[in-house]
């Protein structure tokens, strides 16, 4: 894998002003992607994943004003000093966005083939070759053989699976060096979700794309991705090579997260272990660790004091939390994943 | 089929639609036929005055002796012009002023609504005699000032629908791939937006042809076309002799709004039904599944 970052988000916070009053939805968060990397976004509902990565493209609730600060560097451009024309420019053409629920983020009155022209001209007149183009983004992303009779569709007419393989192949169209998936799979059913996973990780591989996957299915993350960024209430809590997070969790929260998880592997009969609580709301994030109020281990007067700076507990890993490499002290959860399937 | 999961008072208002559609294209047919299916030029004068309806002339003659079918079926050509044009020319206006309101929002949106606002409260009727008693009776500029008062529905209703629209997902994904504000309000936008503005518009002909008849019934009509309401300010002083003067064009008038209604009020039914089907989860799509 080469390591030279195609995506490097440095203290990256976003500032929403509502009518309620000013939000952060996002609160210094950093982490690189390299050329070629998964990186996959974790967290619960609310935690900002979403909003990070649409800030990245400028883009999410146009109704509110809302400001960025940090530095967001994508193949050498500022990603926060960038608006306008230029970011349109990089949306779509260098960076590819899948979006979580494919029947309401398709045009419903433009048939899946003129979607996807769409996407490939953007805006200007198709040549043949922009057709050719097309159908054979619709074949990578296994809508082939007869890809005319899949274009001349709606989307309504198509299942689930179907119309988020158009999306992708729509993603697909600028070429991107960055593809970024916000929760693609979690509208469609598990075997379906199967399918487009394997879609997405064949065609990440084969074009060497980098890739931000958002999701809360530390299974899935799992499978696809490299590296895994944990976010909580705005912060990421803890970061680093997928095998070495999950197999070594270090942070209370990626713990919860993990033990709270269910795969195939998950007895009948065991118990499930939710995290007590819920995610704090935006307007009241408790004052230092926010995770303290959930978390088994927190100790008032330590985590409540000030945001828990992030410690290297790995070469690539590190952790938001003052227990960090105090391992003696927590139980190590025993924790079998499923195998990451070879690409099909 | 699909028709089945629709309650039975929903269906019956969407047959609103079938039967106004079928009234407006009687009157289409007379309309584009009208130089073939008149036996006489309206105006020419007959022999026979106030005859009533016979194999002859089907529907009587005037006090002037003119063929009243023959009247009929020009007015039905005048009415539907004069109606269809007169929206068009505010569905054209109701939609721009619409989508920029919606689109930019802020300060534009809330000066564009005040103007519509303020276009709405001038009753129309009066405003087309004052026009048309200051600036003469020429029916191109009846049209334009039909057209003119009646664009603050479509405005209003496609202004209210692009706010709506442009925040739906698929607009943030024309986005997220990198399509331009053009591409995005024209294609995205735009299609998604007009289906309340054609119920508005279908609504907006009826009252444009009740506003020509009643200038014309005023005899502020254009006197060189045959009208729907010259015909009935004609028939006033023959009403006790010749019913048949007074019950065509008033029975044209009649049908013709109620055709244009029932269209628009249907129409705005089906788009109840389909929006319904849609949101619920038992009947995910109201078309019909039409996968090969």
């Amino acid at each position: 894998m080469g390591d030279s970052p195609i995506l490097s988000v440095e203290n990256l916070a976003v500032e929403l002003v509502t009518p309620e009053g000013t939000v952060k939805p996002v609160r210094d968060v950093s982490f690189t992607v390299n050329r070629g990397e998964a990186v996959g976004l974790v967290g619960e509902s609310g935690s900002g994943k979403s909003v990070t990565v649409m800030s990245l493209l400028g883009l999410g609730r146009r109704d509110l004003f809302y400001r960025l600060s940090g530095k967001t560097v994508f193949e050498g451009i500022d990603l926060v000093a960038e608006r306008g024309e230029r970011l349109r420019e990089i949306r779509g053409r260098n960076i590819g966005m899948v979006f979580q629920d494919p029947s309401s983020f398709l045009n419903p009155v433009m048939t899946i083939g003129k979607t996807v022209l769409e996407a490939v001209t953007r805006g200007r007149r198709a040549t043949p070759a922009d057709f050719e183009k097309r159908d054979t983004l619709l074949r990578d992303v296994g809508l082939g053989p007869d890809v005319a009779t899949v274009a001349a569709h709606y989307p309504h007419q198509l299942s689930g699976g179907m119309k988020q393989r158009a999306m992708i192949a729509c993603a697909l169209a600028g070429d991107p060096e960055l593809l970024i998936a916000d929760e693609p799979t979690t509208a469609l059913d598990a075997t379906v979700q199967k399918q487009v996973l394997t879609v997405m990780r064949k065609l990440q591989r084969s074009r060497n794309m980098a890739m931000i996957f958002i999701s809360h299915d530390l299974n899935v993350v799992s499978q696809i991705c490299d590296k895994v960024v944990v976010m909580y209430a705005g912060r990421v809590v803890e970061k680093g090579p997928v095998e070495e997070v999950l197999h070594n969790p270090q942070h209370p929260y990626t713990r919860a997260l993990i033990r709270s998880s269910i795969s195939f592997q998950t007895e009948r009969g065991a118990p499930l272990n939710p995290i007590p609580g819920e995610v704090p709301d935006v307007f009241s994030i408790p004052p230092g660790c926010a995770f303290f109020p959930r978390c088994p281990l927190g100790v008032a007067d330590m985590c409540q004091a000030k945001v828990p700076a992030p410690v290297h507990v790995g070469p690539d890993h590190t952790v938001a939390c003052v227990f960090a490499g105090v391992g003696g002290e927590v139980e190590k959860q025993p924790v079998i994943w499923r195998s990451i399937d070879a690409p099909h | 089929m699909t028709a089945n999961r629709v309650p039975r008072v929903r269906r019956a208002e969407r047959q609103y639609a079938t039967v106004g559609a079928v009234i407006v294209a009687v009157l289409l047919v007379i309309a584009v036929l009208s130089p073939w299916i008149a036996k006489h030029d309206p105006f020419a004068l007959g022999e026979t005055a106030l005859a009533g309806p016979s194999a002859n002339a089907w529907f009587g003659t005037d006090n002037l002796g003119r063929d009243v079918w023959s009247q009929f079926v020009y007015g039905a050509r005048l009415s539907l012009t004069v109606g269809v044009v007169a929206a068009l020319i505010g569905s054209v206006i109701g939609v721009g002023v619409g989508t920029i309101a919606g689109v930019r929002g802020g300060v534009t949106d809330a000066l564009l609504m005040r103007l519509t606002e303020a276009v709405l409260i001038l009753p129309r009727f009066i405003v087309a005699v004052a026009v048309v008693a200051f600036l003469g009776s020429g029916i191109s500029r009846i049209i334009m000032v039909i057209g003119l008062m009646s664009w603050p529905g479509v405005a209003r209703i496609v202004r209210a629908e692009v706010m709506k629209v442009k925040n739906l997902e698929f607009v943030e994904a024309a986005r997220a791939s990198g399509l331009g504000r053009a591409s995005i309000v024209f294609r995205e936008i735009l299609p998604n937006s007009l289906g309340p503005a054609i119920v508005v518009a279908s609504l907006d002909i009826g009252q444009a042809i009740l506003v020509e008849a009643g200038l014309s019934f005023l005899g502020l009509g254009d006197p060189t076309v045959m009208s729907w309401g010259t015909m009935l300010n004609n028939s006033q002083r023959f009403l006790a002799q010749a019913w048949w003067m007074a019950i065509f064009p008033g029975a044209g008038i009649f049908l013709s709004v109620l055709g244009f209604n029932m269209l628009g009020e249907g129409l705005r039914a089906s788009r109840r039904g389909t929006k319904r089907a849609r949101n619920g989860s038992a009947a995910p799509d109201a078309g019909g599944e039409v996968a090969a």
